[in-house]
């Protein structure tokens, strides 16, 4: 469908991250071999509801700067976007303060809101951008190119990915630092306890037992690159973000389209802009929030994408791990996608008791042979906005895959 | 119209707080009318339904009882049980 | 095949919803005192299931009703896979925020009025439009300070080249802030939507108009022409108007306009440190309201204290006026 350079490939040459299970991208692969983080109790003030918990990044290891920027004090997300854009830039061999022509593009929906709450809740009401984070990194690495801020949800850093995907595509830049960055909301929390969709156990979508998400801070960030400057350069490619598409439901302001048709037709589409089929797919990182009706119709979805083979196509449920990071879940999947590509395993899923509703396989004794070139990524958000993906192998490139 | 309840749940003042939680004319809120089927009530307005219901009767929905509000007969049967045992 | 560049739109519906503005003609002069009452839902939005919504969510349904029925049929006869809303927002959601944090902190979350609870999630304004306007291509909400509204016509031209949708709703919405969150006055209420489909030949009823981007850090201020320079591009359309506000950004930007002025006509926008996004887009729809009797090119350029910056070229069609039935008498 692409008018202009469509056929122009685009890798990820850099990786960064920082979640609860750690600060880089070593630490989280290590992490999620091990069976994720724990959910602990949200520092913050006023925090009036009964579940209180989020997958967070450990309070020590969120960088205290940059602390202020163009008059707005900085909560966690700004923070937590430059640590790991710093990361993904040295990880891509390019020097952080020194980027001039690199765009950012950055998955952010309540953002600084930490900030304002710990405000509020000691008196000072005046209102400042919920969003600066892009802006923070921009700064941060030098950047003189225009930054993208998107705003949906929990499908944030999805679109995110495919906005810097088509400027790539487009020849608007040869290289684009894109990711999504939380911190902690009161109000994000309080909101998903009265809708009845904050889980007090914890994440675990796909559970027969399940009630809704639980969140989790952090973020993540990628470099994405033309695969002909990345190779000109000699940045050796992780993988390629081979395709990806978009659809929405509107169907519900929360509720997902029991149909799933929308879902399915993004899944489609990202396959279809990969110029992949779905025998293609190794491992499918689903959306899956926990929320009840979310899980049973993703998986509905999922089978009518995959037809039998969904028994044996392993799923790799994320959120149970690192929480919901909701503006920041797509870069984590895009992240995690990527290192199954490059050690060849799907991490085993934590333990779950599987509802029979979700016909899905979420392999939990071990880790499993990553069996395909390809790892579909899925992520959705109020509204029915839904984002699919691909996340490809550059390494094997038809040989060591082929079927 | 926090008047004392213990008369009992008058059904057409019950008829007019849902009709006009749901923006709809009185006419539509037969007795029997099914408000997800019928009445087209998604989850977010029969939560709003079961905030009025318990501000104006001053009794206690569970989150877990909202899915059994399902039609004014059956709404009327649930808060007049509450109201008497309140 | 018709080759679409990538970074244009052809503009062929538009409607603005905002107190003291009375249509896309009058989109040029500031916004007036959202007074209570200026919005009169009842009237723009007759019927059911609008009544909970916040009023922000409720300028922006009327807007695009507005622009959609301006261009006459023309989103309703494109596949529904193919219609896309692109929507930008700064302070929309900020004083529901505000009040729904102070009922958690002051009386719990339970008491959280359910209906509310989802816009917590700031992309939850433009959601009702897809369901109103059957758009299952996509429906993206960015939030750049200040520049998101040029912002979401970048997105919108850039997915329209790549395939992704035909027809866009482009728009901007705005809420006032609460008085506790206000540091002065000024902060916007209203929306304002332009109706989008590919630049192509004939397409343009108001208009084809391209965003470029750009960013310049608050402490490298200094060096506004190394950036300025490339975006406004060597040359600029005959008049550019610039919304900017006081900060080192937006006076640097005005300072480096100041050396086309002999040139060029630059009007001056002053905008509040609050601003919110609405008011570069309004720009946008106001000079493509303007009549003239051959192509013309203007521009608006939008600069917020956190460095991003926004360069919308346009090219307004010529046209004498716009009848109420979408009848245009062409000026010879």
């Amino acid at each position: 469908m692409n008018t202009s350079n469509g056929d122009r490939r685009v890798v990820i040459t850099g990786l960064g991250a920082i979640s609860c299970l750690g600060t880089g991208v070593t630490a989280y692969w290590d992490g999620l071999l091990a069976g994720g983080g724990q959910p602990a109790e949200v520092p913050l003030p006023h925090l009036n509801m009964r579940t209180k918990k989020m997958y967070l990044v450990d309070r020590a290891e969120i960088p205290a700067q940059p602390s202020h920027y163009a008059g707005v004090e900085l909560g966690s997300s700004p923070r937590l976007a430059v640590a790991a854009a710093e990361q993904a830039l040295t990880d891509a061999g390019l020097e952080y303060g020194a980027c001039d022509a690199i765009p950012v593009v950055l998955g952010a929906e309540l953002g600084n809101a930490d900030m304002q709450e710990i405000q509020r809740s000691s008196g000072r009401t005046a209102w400042t951008t919920l969003t600066p984070a892009a802006a923070v990194v921009g700064a941060g690495i030098g950047s003189r190119a225009a930054l993208t801020s998107v705003g949906n949800a929990c499908s944030a850093s999805g679109y995110a990915l495919t906005i810097a995907l088509d400027m790539i595509r487009a020849g608007e830049a040869t290289t684009v630092l894109v990711g999504g960055a939380e911190g902690i909301t009161r109000a994000g929390m309080g909101a998903f306890n009265r809708l009845g969709a904050a889980d007090p156990v914890r994440c675990r979508p796909f559970d027969r037992n399940r009630a809704g998400t639980m969140f989790g801070d952090g973020s993540a960030m990628i470099v994405l690159e033309a695969d002909d400057h990345a190779r000109r350069r000699g940045a050796e490619p992780y993988a390629e973000l081979a395709g990806a598409a978009w659809s929405c439901d509107a169907h519900h302001p929360t509720a997902p389209d029991p149909s799933g048709d929308q879902i399915v037709r993004a899944m489609t589409a990202a396959l279809a802009d990969a110029k992949l089929s779905s025998s293609d797919v190794g491992c499918v990182i689903p959306h899956g929030t926990g929320t009840p009706l979310n899980d049973v119709v993703e998986s509905q979805a999922l089978r009518r994408m995959f037809g039998e083979r969904i028994r044996e196509l392993p799923l790799f449920s994320l959120k149970a791990m690192i929480g919901h990071t909701t503006g920041a879940a797509g870069a984590f999947a895009c992240l995690t996608a990527t290192l199954m590509l490059r050690h060849r395993k799907v991490p085993a899923n934590s333990p779950i008791d599987q509802d029979p509703e979700c016909g899905v396989w979420l392999p939990q004794e071990g880790p499993v042979l990553l069996d395909g070139p390809a790892v579909l990524v899925n992520t959705y958000a109020f509204g029915g906005n839904n984002t699919s993906f691909v996340v490809k192998d550059v390494a094997g490139e038809g040989s060591k895959w082929s079927r | 119209m926090s008047g004392n309840q213990t008369a009992g749940v008058d059904l057409e003042e019950l008829r007019a707080l849902i009709a006009e939680e749901l923006e709809l004319p009185v006419e539509e809120i037969t007795d029997e009318a099914d408000l997800k089927n019928d009445l087209a009530v998604d989850s977010l307005t029969a939560m709003e339904v079961a905030v009025q219901l318990e501000k104006k009767y001053r009794i206690k929905i569970d989150e877990g009882e909202i899915t059994s509000l399902t039609s004014l007969a059956t709404i009327h049967r649930i808060v007049s049980a509450k109201v008497e045992t309140a | 095949m018709v080759t679409v560049s990538t970074g244009e739109l052809a503009v062929v519906g538009m409607g603005i919803v905002a107190p003291g503005i009375s249509g896309p003609e009058g989109a040029l002069a500031p916004l007036g005192e959202a007074a209570p009452g200026w919005f009169r839902a009842e009237v723009a939005l007759p019927g059911r299931g609008y009544r909970r919504l916040p009023d922000a969510c409720k300028y922006l349904l009327a807007a695009s009703r507005l622009a959609v029925s301006d261009a006459g049929d023309r989103f309703s006869k494109t596949e529904r896979n193919h219609r896309a809303a692109a929507v930008a927002i700064n302070n929309t959601g900020a004083a529901l925020l505000e009040e729904l944090d102070y009922t958690i902190m002051r009386e719990g979350a339970e008491e959280l009025s359910p209906s509310s609870s989802p816009f917590i999630a700031m992309s939850s304004f433009a959601s009702r439009l897809s369901m109103e306007h059957g758009i299952t291509g996509f429906n993206l909400t960015v939030n750049s300070p200040f520049t998101a509204g040029l912002e979401a016509l970048r997105i919108a031209a850039r997915a329209v080249a790549a395939g992704r949708a035909r027809a866009v709703l482009v728009g901007a919405v705005e809420e006032a802030l609460s008085p506790s969150q206000s540091t002065g006055p000024g902060s916007e209420a209203g929306a304002a939507v332009l109706h989008c489909e590919p630049a192509v030949e004939g397409n343009a009823r108001y208009g084809t108009c391209g965003v470029r981007g750009a960013f310049l850090a608050p402490d490298a201020a200094g060096d506004a022409a190394a950036v300025l320079g490339p975006l406004v591009g060597d040359d600029p359309p005959g008049r550019i108007d610039a919304v900017l506000d006081d900060s080192a950004v937006g006076t640097a930007a005005a300072r480096w306009l100041d050396r086309l002025a002999d040139k060029r006509e630059v009007v001056i926008v002053p905008a509040p440190a609050q601003a919110g996004c609405l008011a570069p887009l309004q720009r946008v729809m106001g000079l493509f309201a303007q009549q003239h009797t051959a192509p013309t090119r203007r521009a608006v350029l939008a600069a917020s204290a956190q460095g991003t910056l926004a360069f919308a070229e346009l090219t307004v069609v010529p046209r004498t006026a716009i009848g109420v039935d979408g009848e245009e008498a062409l000026a010879v």
